[in-house]
């Protein structure tokens, strides 16, 4: 019975894991060989509709500076009709609040919002602000990240399509010299964004809006009922609640912005524990409405169920891992115990894991970035720590549900400016020191390095 | 058993060998900095021109005169000839009819209004304080002017055209890359770029006036956007309930095909899952989008036009900001886009073809070519 049990896992686990591959093979593919649509780049700085910018802040103060002199920066016109910025000040009990009132009054157009009351957390925030947000398109950034100058029109202009509800651009790692985990994670994001995302636009698919370096459309926002105050990723919330109603979203790869990125395997631990379990939660939430919207097509359905099983793959490893050694040692392979073996790891490499990697690899390529991808085969490590670490934090969570116990809400850490503990790190004149870890560089550090000699901007 | 371990050596070896690589780049690494992103970039429609302009004037401060049969010869426009560090060389000329049948390798100054002769070939770039202008069939690899550029028919432009005034595309003219212009650009049959920029692009038979239909006041009264109005508790007249649902408070979604009879008027968002034709003379007040557009004459889009395959506006039609299909666009004759006091675009996946009498206020784009018809 248990042998059964354990061929009848394996099958699952090798059909459920070859689907994933073939998805990312498509995708990369795809990419690279066919026609993309870009078209939305075109549109940047003919449409401009009135924006506002929120960005939610909790103990903030080491980057604050750097995000809203950034935005001061913006060549989106500086008319109080078209651009408003809204940082939050969501229960900070550092300087962060300050900040915020110096920009406050110095700028008409910088409205602080200051929560000391009520539910913390990065939706309720963003549930509070919406509410006194004028603009007819709300971009969101969190508070470590840089905006180009022209961020705001390409991130603006897909709005133009009355059917797109929300736009992502690229996030772009900026510390990743930090640390190996920096660099891995640096190689996830190109493929996720240079390839996955690209590809989900291409093919008219389900682009993920991914909370951050994203806008949303304030009217597609309000037939979902807002940001989804009690959910852990209220970006893959929103994204599932828009395309069941009709909403597309799009994702446009120029609009890149930097942003940090984990440095130490402990806040990743904690960062892909949030994901995994609001994942989850929006799998349960969404599935079957996804499955019934009159919207989707078949191909967006089964888009949008891979996307939000993503997180399911990692126990299904784990089993399909332990159903296969149980079954080699009892003797159960059909082939010959050494060839076995050796197609066994051939298929991992080829059709499991290579998958994934292949995708990531394409992505490096395609940014002009050759030397890094020698870095790949490392990224078993990232795979290894990922895999356990949403297993385990399904299963914190799949117990929790049964006792009753709702996750809590981690913020991800930040480093720049010294504020490796996210502690008050700052320097206390605002902007970027460069005092912080050998990576942990501000405005000043990225905005030095972008001027080119011979173009117009030096 | 002995063939087992060799196998397994074998396969250890092979594995190792990725991680050495990777062990090598992660102890020594080569490139760990961010990819870059250039967070100054502004956008800037003419950019090769600009910067091609700011590159000549350092060139001509930093290039050597060398001795040149041609300057002594005293009846060549060539006045001299520089050498770049690097060995590329400039022609200084004062203006004149210049290039026989003979292909030129030399970067070109001219100071003074300049003609190019029929079937010249220049492998390098241009740039000219004065007018411009080409016989036919000549072949330029970039051209930048002060003042107009008149490019004969048949011409070939490998890569830009940039100008301070006025360009004129000649029947026939092919510019693979961009054409700028500060003033205008005007398009006779055949001619084609990849993108064309300017306050007026316009083909052949344009008229600024052309009739009552495109005054000013009229055009400020299209263009000029209106408030939504309060979210309407009905269905409107001009869609079937069967097919149709509110996608927002004010976006109507019609799934499958709508055609629309003439006059009607459009005055909440729309987007159509299928084919969308009108009749001639119908109103869109806020942004439309469909699968497929064809448009009625003198059809008004207020706002912006998007499709997910081809999109064809009617005779005399008018769009006032943004034009945008994943395939290909067709303006039929006397179509208007933009106005001066709000740049538009034409944005097309595949070919924009613009008739006779059409006209675009600011940038006409497309993944093909922006051909007039």
């Amino acid at each position: 019975m248990i042998l059964l049990a354990a061929k009848a896992t394996a099958l699952v686990v090798v059909f459920v894991l070859s689907v994933y591959s073939l998805r990312h093979f498509f995708f990369a593919f795809h990419r690279l060989f066919r026609p993309q649509r870009m078209n939305y780049t075109d549109l940047a700085g003919f449409h401009m509709p009135s924006v506002t910018v929120l960005i939610p802040m909790h103990n903030e103060e080491a980057v604050a500076h750097d995000v809203l002199e950034a935005l001061l920066e913006a060549d989106y016109p500086h008319d109080p009709g078209l651009l408003e910025i809204i940082p939050i000040d969501d229960h900070s009990t550092d300087g962060t609040g300050e900040i915020l009132d110096e920009y406050d009054a110095r700028y008409s157009w910088i409205k602080p919002l200051h929560r000391r009351e009520g539910r913390r957390g990065k939706a309720a925030a963003l549930r509070a602000a919406t509410r006194l947000a004028t603009g007819e398109i709300l971009i969101v950034f969190d508070a470590d990240y840089i905006p180009g100058k022209s961020l705001l029109k390409f991130l603006v202009a897909p709005f133009a399509d009355p059917e797109v509800g929300a736009v992502m651009g690229r996030v772009v790692p900026e510390n990743t010299g930090s640390s190996l985990l920096s660099r891995l994670l640096d190689l996830e994001r190109a493929g996720g964004y240079q390839i996955n995302q690209q590809a989900r636009n291409n093919l008219g698919l389900i682009p993920q809006y991914g909370g951050t370096v994203g806008g949303v459309r304030r009217e597609a926002l309000e037939t979902v009922g807002g940001w989804n105050a009690l959910s852990l990723t209220e970006d893959t919330d929103l994204t599932l609640q828009l395309a069941i109603r009709g909403w597309k979203v799009a994702y446009v790869n120029r609009a890149e912005c930097y942003e940090e990125v984990p440095v130490t395997w402990a806040v990743r631990r904690r960062q892909i524990e949030r994901w995994a379990i609001g994942h989850t939660e929006c799998l349960r939430r969404y599935l079957w409405p996804l499955l019934r919207s009159p919207y989707l097509s078949r191909k967006a359905k089964l888009d949008g169920v891979l996307l939000l099983g993503v997180y399911l793959t990692a126990p299904l490893v784990l089993l399909g891992w332990a159903a296969c050694v149980l079954l080699f040692f009892s003797g159960q392979s059909f082939l010959p115990a050494l060839a076995a073996f050796f197609l066994a790891s051939t298929c991992y490499n080829a059709v499991g894991n290579f998958a994934s990697f292949f995708e990531i690899g394409n992505s490096v390529i395609l940014d002009g970035a050759h030397a890094r991808v020698r870095l790949l085969p490392l990224n078993i490590a990232n795979f290894l720590f990922s895999t356990l670490t949403v297993s385990l934090a399904l299963a914190k969570y799949y117990g929790g549900r049964i006792l009753g116990l709702r996750p809590p809400w981690h913020k991800t850490e930040r480093y720049r400016n010294g504020n490796g503990n996210n502690h008050a790190g700052g320097n206390g004149n605002g902007g970027s020191s460069g005092n912080g870890y050998p990576n942990g560089r501000g405005l000043n550090f990225i905005r030095a390095r972008s001027i080119i000699p011979g173009s117009p901007a030096s | 058993m002995a063939g087992y371990f060799s196998l397994l050596l074998l396969f250890f070896l092979l594995l190792s060998l990725n991680f050495y690589f990777a062990f090598w780049e992660w102890r020594w690494p080569k490139d760990d900095g961010p990819l870059p992103v250039d967070v100054e970039y502004v956008r800037v429609e003419n950019y090769f021109g600009i910067s091609f302009r700011a590159k000549m004037k350092e060139w001509l401060q930093t290039a050597r005169p060398i001795p040149h049969p041609d300057t002594r010869a005293g009846e060549s426009p060539v006045r001299a000839i520089l050498e770049k560090p690097n060995g590329e060389r400039i022609l200084l000329l004062s203006g004149g009819r210049f290039g026989g049948r003979e292909e030129r390798d030399e970067l070109v100054y001219s100071d003074g209004d300049l003609y190019l002769s029929d079937r010249a070939i220049f492998h390098r770039e241009i740039y000219c304080l004065g007018n411009l202008q080409t016989g036919g069939h000549a072949q330029l690899q970039a051209v930048a002017a002060d003042g107009e550029i008149l490019l004969g028919a048949a011409n070939e432009v490998a890569r830009w055209v940039d100008a301070q005034k006025k360009i004129l595309l000649s029947r026939g003219t092919v510019v693979h890359s961009r054409v700028c212009s500060a003033e205008a650009i005007e398009l006779e049959p055949e001619a084609s770029a990849q993108l064309l920029y300017a306050p007026v692009v316009f083909t052949t038979g344009y008229r600024p006036m052309p009739d009552s239909a495109h005054d000013g006041e009229q055009e400020k009264g299209l263009l000029a956007v209106q408030a939504p109005p309060a979210t309407p508790e009905k269905v409107p007249a001009y869609l079937d309930p069967a097919r149709c649902s509110r996608l927002g408070a004010n976006t109507w979604l019609v799934r499958g095909d709508l055609e629309l009879p003439a006059g009607s008027r459009v005055e909440s968002s729309l987007v159509v899952k299928g084919y969308l034709r009108t009749g001639p003379g119908c109103r869109f007040t806020e942004p439309v989008k469909a699968a497929r557009v064809k448009l009625g004459p003198r059809n008004r889009v207020c706002r912006s036009m998007a499709s997910g395959g081809s999109i064809e506006i009617g005779e005399s039609g008018f769009v006032g900001e943004i034009l945008s299909a994943d395939a290909n666009i067709l303006l039929c004759a006397g179509v208007r886009v933009g106005a001066s006091s709000a740049l538009a675009v034409v944005s097309a996946g595949g070919e924009v073809r613009m008739e006779r009498n059409v006209a675009v206020c600011g940038k006409v784009t497309a993944g093909r070519a922006v051909l007039a018809v």
